[in-house]
């Protein structure tokens, strides 16, 4: 009788025997192989340039694909360049294959060709996993069950032997039982003889030992006690200290990082507008009312530049966006007037496909990009019309707006 | 007819995984889907091309009606190539239209591909504008496509020269593989390339 892995992976088997027709005892040589479908030639007809395909595969090709042959595209007419090919036909049909199913007891063995229609009406076909275990099968029962109907009967009919498997496995357990029972007890002993009360010679030593010493003892560890918690006191001390100190530091860190971004931002600037309809309110109510962004820097020693943003005052339905160059340490070492590619865009909140943006090259002749005199050039330089105020909303998210502003030297 | 498909492809599955091109990693498919309806192929770049030393990943659709009409393959993988679109990967191969057979199949069609790779047909071309590179400046194109299968396919090329004119139009704000399809359309001319994304850019807004 099959073991249960041998049947699975018969089962197995049989479905790809299924799929392929393909079997250990005739395998599909290429000579009996329609090129078309790849499987063993059916009706095989030979064309007039010496191929051999299905005579359905071949009626197919030329029917939908005009007239050559799919090998060596000779030209082929379906009346007078194919000839039905017997000799190969019964080539083919003295081939033998046992049927895929003969696994589960099929005994037939039948041409290639005649397989596939075998297969269907087969008495022993089935799929994987169609096949039942018995519960038994873990204390050894090894048959091997079919159908659900089939289990209920083998149930019925092997009691008996179920049950004789029972007892041996009982038989042959039982005794591992009562050696682990064994094993147990003796380790339980083991241990209520730890957690036994100190033999009693102990006891009469103690109770031999004066009283006096305790009184030591305890002045001692007294002594301890006041030591340990003046040691605490001071810890405690100065770990607070050590508290303020690192706040005061994370505050110096933190403004250094501010610096820091704005400095090697590398022209590139992130400005962000926290309450914008605020903000915006304002500049509606007084169109001189302007926002500048912090002083950023091309480079750690390059230009300084802010952006600004207001209401136009040509047209108030605008709002500008510009830019400013600042006045740096460094201006005297750099090249004036400025000259390089500067970018705006008003950053989408979620797509930035539909950012607003724009680039643009400074021009040198204008004021704007001149050395500036004091702190911040007077003049700008930027779309005093970039965004109609009234399309702003959905770039904002939780009331704050960002524009992103790269200015890059050349 | 679709189970004929689906058994023959199969089959062929099985052929190509046994091929020797697989043994020497020249070729490659895999399963996208159980219904074998769609596969992933990949060639390796032919020696002595511009394409040495990519991996060239293609996408293999499988029509109901196969083996009687042809499998749709187009290049997953970006591709510098006069007969494949850089933009979509469409292959202009006449196998895979009017010229196919019944009895090609996906191990055929794939060695076909790796010999398009080596032998273009820039007078048939899918993308004129590396069609007309082929032709006229044939010492750019290969670099170019050098280059683009360095970039996208893991070919062994770094070319400095090029990506710093791509880096140039990066630090500007353009997307990188924009840059690139700009760059590699103008013969590498930074000012022309430059231009003409400055154009599209204004036209979008």
């Amino acid at each position: 009788m099959a073991s249960f892995n041998d049947l699975n992976k018969h089962c197995k088997d049989a479905e790809r025997n299924v799929a392929n027709t393909e079997n250990n005892k005739a395998d599909l040589e290429s000579r009996f192989e329609c090129p078309i479908c790849l499987t063993w030639l059916r009706d095989p007809v030979l064309t007039s340039c010496g191929h051999k395909f299905c005579a359905q595969c071949i009626n197919m090709w030329l029917r939908k694909k005009g007239t050559c042959c799919p090998v060596d595209s000779q030209p082929l007419q379906p009346e007078s360049d194919l000839f039905p090919d017997l000799f190969t036909r019964r080539e083919i049909s003295q081939q033998r294959a046992h049927c895929p199913y003969q696994k589960f007891g099929c005994a037939i063995e039948l041409s290639p060709i005649d397989i596939d229609s075998h297969m269907n009406k087969c008495d022993f076909r089935r799929q994987v996993g169609e096949h039942v275990s018995c519960p038994f099968k873990s204390i050894g029962c090894s048959d091997i069950i079919i159908s659900e109907e089939e289990l209920k009967t083998h149930l019925e009919h092997s009691t008996s032997s179920h049950l004789t498997e029972i007892l041996q496995l009982v038989a042959k357990v039982i005794p591992k039982l009562t050696s682990l029972e064994q094993t147990g007890s003796s380790t339980r002993a083991m241990e209520y003889k730890w957690w036994d009360p100190p033999p009693k010679k102990n006891l009469l030593s103690t109770q031999d030992e004066p009283c006096p010493d305790w009184q030591e003892l305890v002045k001692t560890l007294y002594e301890r006690i006041v030591v340990l918690e003046q040691q605490n006191r001071e810890l405690t001390i100065s770990l607070s200290n050590q508290q303020n100190h690192l706040s005061s530091i994370r505050t110096s860190v933190r403004y250094n990082d501010e610096e820091m971004i704005l400095r090697y931002c590398n022209g590139l600037y992130i400005w962000k507008l926290d309450s914008f309809r605020e903000k915006l309110e304002i500049m509606i109510t007084d169109s001189l009312k302007m926002f500048y962004s912090p002083g950023f820097y091309t480079s750690p020693n390059g230009y300084k530049i802010c952006a600004r943003i207001n209401v136009s005052s040509k047209d108030p339905r605008y709002l500008s966006l510009l830019i400013h160059m600042m006045h740096s340490e460094n201006d005297d070492a750099l090249d004036w007037p400025f000259n390089g590619s500067i970018s705006f865009v008003l950053v989408h909140p979620v797509d930035s496909e539909r950012n607003i943006r724009d680039t643009t090259f400074s021009k040198p002749e204008l004021e704007a990009f001149k050395k500036p005199t004091c702190e911040l050039n007077k003049r700008s330089f930027g779309y005093t019309e970039f965004v109609l105020i009234k399309d702003l909303v959905e770039f904002l998210r939780e009331d704050s707006m960002i524009m992103r502003v790269e200015v890059k030297p050349i | 007819m679709a189970n004929i498909a689906a058994q023959r492809i199969k089959r062929e599955f099985k052929e190509v995984i046994k091929s020797e091109e697989v043994a020497k990693c020249a070729i490659k498919v895999e399963l996208v889907n159980d219904s074998f309806t769609e596969l992933k192929g990949e060639i390796a770049g032919p020696p002595d091309t511009p394409y040495e030393g990519g991996n060239f990943v293609l996408e293999i659709k499988v029509p109901e009606t196969y083996p009687f009409n042809p499998p749709k393959v187009r290049f997953i993988t970006k591709i510098w190539h006069p007969n494949i679109s850089s933009v979509t990967g469409a292959i202009c191969l006449d196998i895979l239209k009017d010229q196919w057979a019944a009895a090609m199949t996906l191990r055929t069609v794939l060695l076909s591909l790796q010999a398009l790779l080596s032998a273009a047909e820039p007078d048939d071309p899918q993308d004129a504008v590396v069609a007309k590179q082929y032709k006229e400046q044939p010492e750019m194109f290969r670099q170019t496509a050098k280059h683009w299968t360095s970039v996208y396919a893991g070919g062994p090329a770094k070319m400095s020269d090029l990506d710093d004119k791509i880096r140039r139009l990066t630090d500007m704000g353009i997307e990188e593989h924009n840059a690139r399809v700009a760059l590699s359309s103008y013969n590498w001319d930074l000012e022309r390339a430059t231009e003409q994304l400055f154009m599209t850019v204004m036209a979008k807004n």
